[in-house]
């Protein structure tokens, strides 16, 4: 159920928030998709608890109090582990909450849990995963995407109504994509990363998975704004305005037919709806894969230094000095890609390769004009969220090249640091197929207005 | 020995003196009982996130605006990584590419402007502590804890030129409020780099960097064991290798620390999560007319008002709290030569004594002017002054009180004075005599007596007078 009618539900006691609390362990219990790392049980009962009271009193504290959501295992939930899916921190327990998290907490929303994800937000298949692959619900042999892997799969099973995910190139899209549901990424700046483990700083934004774009204005309403704890936060709304010109791609490299057709169709239907198409040319997607790449892996091996089993994590007490415990820390605590991107991403930093970094940010540049220029005479643009449907477990593990190709079409948003939004565009059999929809920078109320319209009407079609 | 030119650079780190930390709200007080003042912002926990402390931004502008920096209206912070378990997050942040300020300089006494390249923001480390059982145990009370660095460019000739840069900066530090700057404390931690050169080479020798440097003396002490060091490896013929030299100072001796870490092994890199620091040029000018009158202005200022001496003025000076003490107590004394000693001498031994600031003395200067104006006056005499100086800071009670209360009348009116001298030339015929026969000098010795009589309370003038008078008789 979506927020409105859970809590509709609510206020006519259908049914009760409690009550619901314990279907929701008993699905996740049954269904056993390994979407959750923590479930947090004493906080989800005892906020359901109380969120009771409040309904049979008819004094709530806001739209989604009582309704039942998940965090992805990289927010602070104060006294609850936190993994981020790695061997390092598989015993950590945060000692302080995430702004996100409190201002959930704040409306009376119920944390049913933790979500799995690829580790520390590296990779598209979460199958990166310390704890473990998640199943894709619409056919368990397939991949939920990823990083947010888990929090997908938990909206579109129905484990949490909404799920908090974060996104630096893709990772709240994709899986949204491959499980068909609303993945929604925010302008960067708009919602506080505070309490979210860094991968990318730059890039990282906290995103929304829901049922509907509606469910999404919610909580977006609720979570945006500014925050103490991040100054980074820039929470300006662009004017309110219709919608008019939406421009596409016509050839789109890499991408699988079955993709490229249900792309062409929602084009068509978005002319049928009176608006404006008009091709635009992507040539900037290559050079956005290497700004991106070159980015994210530099900052993580600076964001994960941290992780050095002095303080807190997998923790080493024998070695031959410091660096040998060291090694072993991190040589055991990390996996494979996380590795990889902490080695080349130090690689670049360093001082005889500066050029590479400072290349990248030249390259942000480019693309960051490239897509405003687009935006100047559009207002929205629509893009397949993924080249291809959902994969099966196991087929790109070893092919790290074409793992890293998934986020073609979702990393140039953070670049440019835009609003985009993924939605479900139909089946192909069982599997998935979404569309994502890419806005002006601080476009994101407009972005989600329309998107709202477009997405009922592609539903009155199903 | 003066074949070779030395060539001296020195960074310093000074904590800033704010109520809580750079980056987040935990207080600053460091001393405190391990790990008592930390949070997950300053133990590096994941998905912390720094936010500036501006309260330590007007407090660094005001040292660079005072050693003559441009204040840069855009600066940004940046990550300096490296592994050390006193570093929580595995990077520190600082800033690299964009410092707050540069391009300034410090004259020193002989007139020589020693450059300042740049004073940049960051924040302090823990404490790494070794125990007796070889444990090693961690401290983050200082994690995070306001540092500004003060680079200077390699303008130094000798350990003296360092010395006096540093008692300046600290002199200026503390003059702003700034810091407490105290050495032994680490609140400000100088590091000289040191390299020789051929007087005909053109070209910097190789230098060396000296740590764990923590009072003036030893920095001192450093220098010269450095110098002497790399002279004796030159002219073996051997080469400089660049390291960092540990200043052990129980043993008094330099040690190598490790090879010195190269730029590209700290991989900088702008912090992403602190937007850049824009500054506009109202709050500079803000800022700039809230510095107080500097010390070396202030020294210049006494010697040309005052009449105060090089070493007097440096003295006084030194702290700002005494020179207002010495300013406001002053005030009307038309004979200033004569009280200069009380600030030079007596009352730098009372706060040395009790090891305390000129706020803590239990007189004002309210009523040290009054002391100072009776002097002038000539109705105390010196060393009676010294007796009621003492007195006044065992019971802070005013000099007038304390005259009273032994009994005696300061203002002994004439008819007393005279009976005084009467009975001084009674008992002291002999002298008297001799004085009447000629021996001047004796004059000094009677006065002497009177005074012993009037046990130091009587008007010297008054009794210089009356006895000429008497004796005349």
């Amino acid at each position: 159920m979506n927020i409105e009618d859970l809590r509709e539900s609510f206020i006519t006691g259908k049914v009760s928030p409690v009550e619901i609390v314990d279907n929701l362990y008993k699905k996740i219990d049954e269904d056993d998709l390994n979407d959750f790392i923590t479930l947090s049980k004493n906080i989800a009962y005892e906020t359901a608890y109380l969120s009771e009271k409040r309904y049979k009193k008819g004094d709530t504290v806001s739209d989604i109090d009582g309704i039942p959501f998940s965090l992805k295992d990289n927010f602070a939930v104060k006294g609850l582990r936190m993994t981020c899916g790695s061997k390092i921190l598989s015993d950590f327990i945060s000692p302080y909450d995430s702004t996100v998290y409190q201002r959930l907490k704040k409306c009376g929303a119920v944390l049913i849990g933790k979500n799995n994800l690829d580790e520390f937000a590296m990779g598209s298949s979460n199958e990166t995963s310390f704890f473990g692959v998640v199943k894709n619900p619409c056919d368990r042999e397939y991949v939920p995407g990823g990083s947010s892997g888990g929090s997908a799969v938990s909206v579109a099973s129905k484990h949490s109504t909404f799920s908090i995910g974060s996104d630096t190139g893709g990772s709240v899209r994709q899986p949204a994509s491959f499980c068909g549901v609303v993945g929604f990424k925010p302008t960067y700046g708009k919602i506080s990363r505070y309490g979210l483990v860094a991968f990318s700083s730059s890039l990282d934004t906290v995103g929304i998975i829901t049922l509907n774009v509606s469910d999404c204005k919610k909580v977006f309403k609720i979570v945006r704004g500014n925050d103490e704890h991040d100054s980074t936060i820039d929470d300006y709304k662009n004017e309110k305005r219709d919608l008019k010109k939406i421009c596409f791609v016509k050839d789109i490299p890499h991408a699988d037919l079955k993709v490229t057709k249900k792309y062409e169709e929602i084009c068509s239907k978005l002319e049928r709806m009176g608006f404006s198409l008009q091709p635009v040319n992507l040539d900037f997607i290559d050079l956005s894969m290497a700004a991106y790449k070159i980015q994210t892996m530099c900052e993580a091996s600076s964001n994960l230094a941290r992780y050095d089993g002095i303080k807190y994590g997998l923790q080493k007490v024998s070695g031959n000095d410091l660096f040998d415990i060291y090694s072993k820390v991190r040589g055991e605590g990390f996996g494979k890609e996380v590795k990889r991107r902490i080695m080349t991403g130090t690689y670049l930093l360093m001082y005889e390769n500066g050029k590479y970094y400072s290349l990248s940010f030249k390259l942000r540049d480019y693309i960051s004009n490239s897509v405003d220029r687009i935006f100047e005479n559009f207002d929205m643009m629509v893009l397949p969220t993924s080249l291809s449907l959902p994969f099966k477990i196991g087929e790109r593990v070893d092919d790290p090249v074409m793992m890293h190709l998934s986020d073609s079409l979702t990393a140039f948003a953070n670049l440019a640091n835009v609003p985009a939004i993924n939605i479900n565009a139909g089946y192909y059999g069982k599997l998935p197929i979404g569309v994502q929809f890419i806005g002006k920078r601080n476009d994101d109320d407009n972005l989600l207005d329309w998107v709202k319209i477009i997405e009922e009407e592609i539903k009155k079609d199903e | 020995m003066n074949e070779y030119i030395v060539t001296i650079g020195v960074e310093t780190h000074i904590q800033i003196k704010t109520k809580s930390k750079i980056f987040c709200k935990c207080s600053a007080e460091f001393t405190d009982e391990p790990n008592k003042n930390v949070c997950p912002i300053c133990m590096g926990m994941p998905g912390v996130m720094p936010t500036l402390n501006f309260e330590v931004v007007p407090l660094a502008i005001k040292t660079a605006l005072a050693l003559n920096c441009n204040i840069n209206r855009i600066s940004g912070f940046a990550r300096k990584n490296y592994f050390y378990p006193d570093l929580p997050k595995g990077y520190q942040i600082t800033q690299h590419e964009f410092p707050l300020a540069t391009s300034g300089y410090m004259q020193l006494r002989s007139g020589k402007k020693v450059r300042i390249r740049r004073i940049h923001l960051e924040e302090d480390t823990g404490k790494m502590i070794h125990d007796q059982d070889q444990n090693s145990l961690l401290d983050f009370n200082r994690a995070g804890v306001p540092l500004m660095e003060i680079v200077t460019e390699p303008d130094f000739n000798s350990e003296k030129e360092v010395i006096e840069y540093l008692e300046n900066l600290q002199r200026i530090v503390r003059y702003l409020d700034v810091s407490t700057a105290n050495m032994e404390f680490g609140e400000l931690r100088g590091e000289p780099n040191i390299s020789l050169r051929k007087k005909d080479d053109e070209k910097l020798g190789t230098k060396t960097e000296i740590k764990n440097l923590n009072s003036f003396k030893s920095i001192e002490k450093g220098i010269i064991l450095e110098i002497e060091r790399q002279k004796d490896l030159l002219s073996k013929g051997e080469k400089i290798v660049s390291v960092t030299m540990l200043f052990d100072e129980k043993k008094q001796e330099l040690r190598p620390m490790r090879k010195k870490e190269s730029v590209s092994e700290y991989r900088y890199f702008p912090e992403p999560d602190l937007p850049d620091l824009i500054l506009s040029e109202n709050f500079i000018e803000d800022v700039k007319k809230s510095i107080v009158e500097l010390p070396l202005q202030k020294m210049e200022r006494f010697q040309k008002d005052y009449g105060l001496n090089f070493e007097e003025s440096e003295i006084i000076a030194s702290d700002k709290d005494f020179a207002d003490f010495f300013e406001n107590s002053i005030d009307g004394v038309k004979n200033l030569k004569r009280v200069t000693k009380f600030f030079i001498r007596e009352i730098p031994a009372i706060l040395n004594e009790k090891k305390m600031g000129v706020k803590d003395l239990k007189f004002n200067h309210k009523d040290l002017n009054k002391l100072l104006l009776m002097i002038d006056e000539e109705k105390v005499n010196l060393n009676f002054a010294q007796d009621i100086l003492k007195k006044m800071s065992l019971t802070g009670n005013a000099p007038d009180t304390i005259i009273k209360s032994e009994g005696e009348n300061l203002s002994l009116n004439e008819k007393d004075v005279e009976n005084m001298i009467m009975e001084v030339i009674e008992e002291n015929g002999k002298e008297v005599e001799r004085y009447k026969n000629g021996e001047d000098k004796l004059f000094g010795y009677l006065v002497g007596q009177c005074m012993k009589k009037t046990k130091n309370r009587a008007n010297p003038k008054l009794i210089n007078e009356k006895l000429k008078e008497i004796l005349k008789k």
